[in-house]
């Protein structure tokens, strides 16, 4: 996030699309609920009538896979009524003139066409954004999980640059990160190219001080792969051993049949997990590892801030920390990367990133730091482009113009299925699944339909369906909601024994190479 | 204070100041980047800024020199300094400018120390105080560029 939780309160106008954001982050949705009552203008962009609508000034519903198309069409609206902040475009950022042609192409008529969202309600939209400050935009999975994210992500950018809702309390670009803990991760280097602090790989100065610190004699420049490249690997050889780490691959990747071929075809498969779960079955060599409760350390949430976790439970039997499994590992290969803590490991790492410089243990003991905090009298940063200031001098508006997602609705499969979460269960059920409670509360996953498909389907609510695509089908419940508008069906991943990633599609974003789990054709089928 | 010593003294950190401001005007004709080009432009003026205020004492030698104290977290002491060249980044054109800005306390500081002259410390302290002003607004700047989510 560019900005601060607590800063969305004190919003005048939050823009929310692609984020489920009271079911996926329900404690950020209480800082939306809060600025609603201190009069902010709540505009919630999603295809479904998700929970936060009943606090949104207006739904705006456009159709799966058009963001880019929706916010191109509000940027033309807004320049045409003069309602960009130029002084902003002109001292802040480049391309405008780019931007300005791209734009062009999506007057509210054509918007409207792809998008399916009234021109008048386009229109409103453009003009609350316009005379609305600040601003916050927040976005979350919705907008990343598609074959168009990064240009999904760059268009959010260049509405709020062109705005000038960026450098500014309580405004930004606010991306709510998918897990406790994906910021944290990200930070530290669980990423193909760069080492911890976004240091990139291919910068032999950067290597040198790695190496340096690591104590090792050099580092692979190469960057490594990501997952859709790792499962490819599997198949044709290129990866040769897969380390999968709190990350239950077989529920979570898109068309489960293409995930569990490449890992049976896989040479050598270890698993880190809490419990045993449909990836295990794959692997060689499982260690079984402490739970948040049991191991001390420091999670990064989405505001980028540094976070103690401290050992409240003694693990069971056999379970180590993290951080004590790969020090034992490494050590077998050749590499003395023996720590006697995590406040050891945190010491080493912000030895080398200066941007972690001054968050020592001590000082995060309270309420943690967000980073950047290059020394330890330093702050923290709670709002990252301060002034208008980015890191490339100027902010870059980068234009997208709107391509429909890799599978649309066809006669065979006529519907669209755009997948999520649910507010009682975490993921692929790892931890919520071995909790009665949840099971208690929501124990069984079901296919959301809108009443008008499932009359044209003659499904009755309860009844057992199966959704099926190109690449599988799934048997489950359907669920007649008007939460699904007509033509999309609406399911997660967080039950073993009804997966809807054995539908979705294993198709990716060619930057980020994130899943398009947001948009696949689907048909629903009765079960006999 | 001896007016004249005052204005000698005045007229060395002015000079100063013009001696960056050139600086920065010849290296945004070097550097390749438009963006650092436009920082190091915009740092020439910055330095103009600071002669003026400086001469709006030299010719008020009754009014107080006095500068606002700066929250200083000392980034720029824990950086390296950059060398100029065709190819600077703007993280490190900003890390040149704080250096600069850090060392031109640094040599005020260093003066007021060797002072025998409370009036003449403390006028030295001051134009110390002002380099940090410069250095700490700079070091904010750096810390918002620095550290990018890039990957």
């Amino acid at each position: 996030m560019t900005n601060s939780i607590r800063e969305i309160e004190d919003a005048g106008l939050l823009f929310v699309i692609g984020s489920n954001t009271s079911e996926a982050h329900p404690v950020i949705s209480y800082y939306m609920k809060r600025a609603v009552r201190k009069c902010a203008i709540l505009i919630v962009c999603d295809p479904r009538r998700i929970d936060l609508v009943r606090w949104a000034t207006l739904h705006v519903q456009h159709r799966v896979g058009t963001d880019v198309a929706l916010l191109n069409g509000l940027m033309h609206e807004i320049l045409a009524h003069g309602w960009e902040d130029l002084n902003f475009v002109e001292d802040h950022t480049e391309k405008f003139a780019e931007l300005k042609a791209v734009v062009q192409e999506y007057p509210l008529e054509r918007a409207s066409g792809i998008t399916g969202v009234p021109v008048e309600q386009l229109r409103e939209v453009a003009r609350l954004l316009g005379t609305h400050k600040p601003a916050s935009l927040c976005y979350t999975l919705g907008i990343t999980e598609h074959t168009c994210g990064t240009e999904n992500v760059t268009s959010c950018a260049n509405l709020q640059m062109l705005l000038g809702n960026l450098g500014k309390p309580s405004a930004g670009v606010n991306p709510l990160r998918g897990q406790n803990n994906v910021q944290g991760a990200c930070d530290m280097g669980a990423l193909p190219n760069v080492f911890h602090g976004y240091q990139p790989a291919a910068d032999p100065k950067v290597r040198e001080k790695f190496a340096g610190g690591w104590g090792v004699p050099d580092l692979p420049a190469t960057p490594g792969r990501r997952i859709p490249g790792m499962f490819a690997g599997m198949l044709d050889g290129k990866t040769r051993a897969f380390i999968c780490h709190g990350e239950n691959v077989v529920m979570t990747e898109p068309n489960v049949a293409h995930t569990c071929k490449c890992l049976e075809a896989a040479e050598f498969v270890v698993v880190l997990d809490i419990f045993e779960n449909e990836t295990t079955p794959y692997a060689d060599v499982i260690f079984p590892c402490t739970c948040w409760s049991e191991q001390d350390g420091t999670f990064t949430n989405s505001e980028r801030r540094v976070q103690r976790v401290r050992t409240a439970l003694r693990p069971p039997g056999e379970c180590r920390e993290p951080w004590w499994i790969y020090g034992e590992l490494a050590r077998r290969l050749g590499v003395d990367m023996r720590f006697e803590s995590a406040r050891g490991v945190w010491e080493e790492m912000r030895s080398l990133a200066t941007g972690y410089a001054g968050i020592s243990w001590e000082r995060i003991e309270g309420d943690g730091i967000q980073w950047p905090a290059p020394t330890l009298q330093h702050p923290g940063t709670p709002l990252l482009h301060s002034g208008g200031n980015f890191t490339r001098g100027k902010g870059l508006f980068v234009p997208a113009r709107w391509r429909p997602p890799a599978e649309v609705p066809d006669d065979e499969y006529p519907l669209v299925l755009t997948t999520g979460r649910r507010l009682w269960h975490y993921h692929t059920g790892t931890q919520t699944r071995n909790c009665a409670g949840f099971e208690a509360l929501f124990g069984e996953e079901l296919a959301e339909i809108s009443p008008q498909d499932a009359s044209d389907l003659d499904i009755r609510d309860g009844d057992y369906v199966w959704v099926v695509s190109r690449r599988g089908r799934v048997r489950m419940r359907a669920w007649v909601t008007d939460r699904s508008p007509r033509g999309v069906v609406w399911s997660c991943f967080h039950f073993r024994e009804a997966n809807i990633n054995i539908v979705t599609n294993n198709v990716f974003d060619p930057v980020s190479e994130t899943a398009e789990y947001k948009a696949c054709a689907v048909r629903i089928e009765r079960c006999a | 204070m001896d007016p004249e010593f005052f204005d000698r003294l005045m007229l060395d950190a002015i000079a100063e100041e013009i001696a960056a401001r050139e600086f920065y005007q010849k290296a945004a004709r070097q550097v390749k980047d438009r963006n650092v080009a436009a920082l190091f432009e915009q740092l020439s003026k910055d330095e103009n800024e600071h002669r003026n205020t400086l001469e709006t004492f030299r010719f008020n030698p009754l009014a107080r020199v006095e500068f606002a104290r700066a929250q200083d977290f000392r980034v720029s002491e824990q950086e390296a300094e950059p060398p100029l060249s065709l190819d600077m980044s703007p993280k490190e054109a900003l890390q040149l400018a704080m250096k600069k800005e850090e060392k031109a306390a640094e040599m005020y500081r260093r003066l007021a120390a060797g002072c025998r002259d409370p009036a003449i410390s403390r006028l030295y302290l001051e134009l110390a105080e002002m380099e940090r002003g410069h250095k700490c607004r700079l070091e904010e700047l750096f810390v918002n560029a620095a550290y990018p989510e890039c990957w």
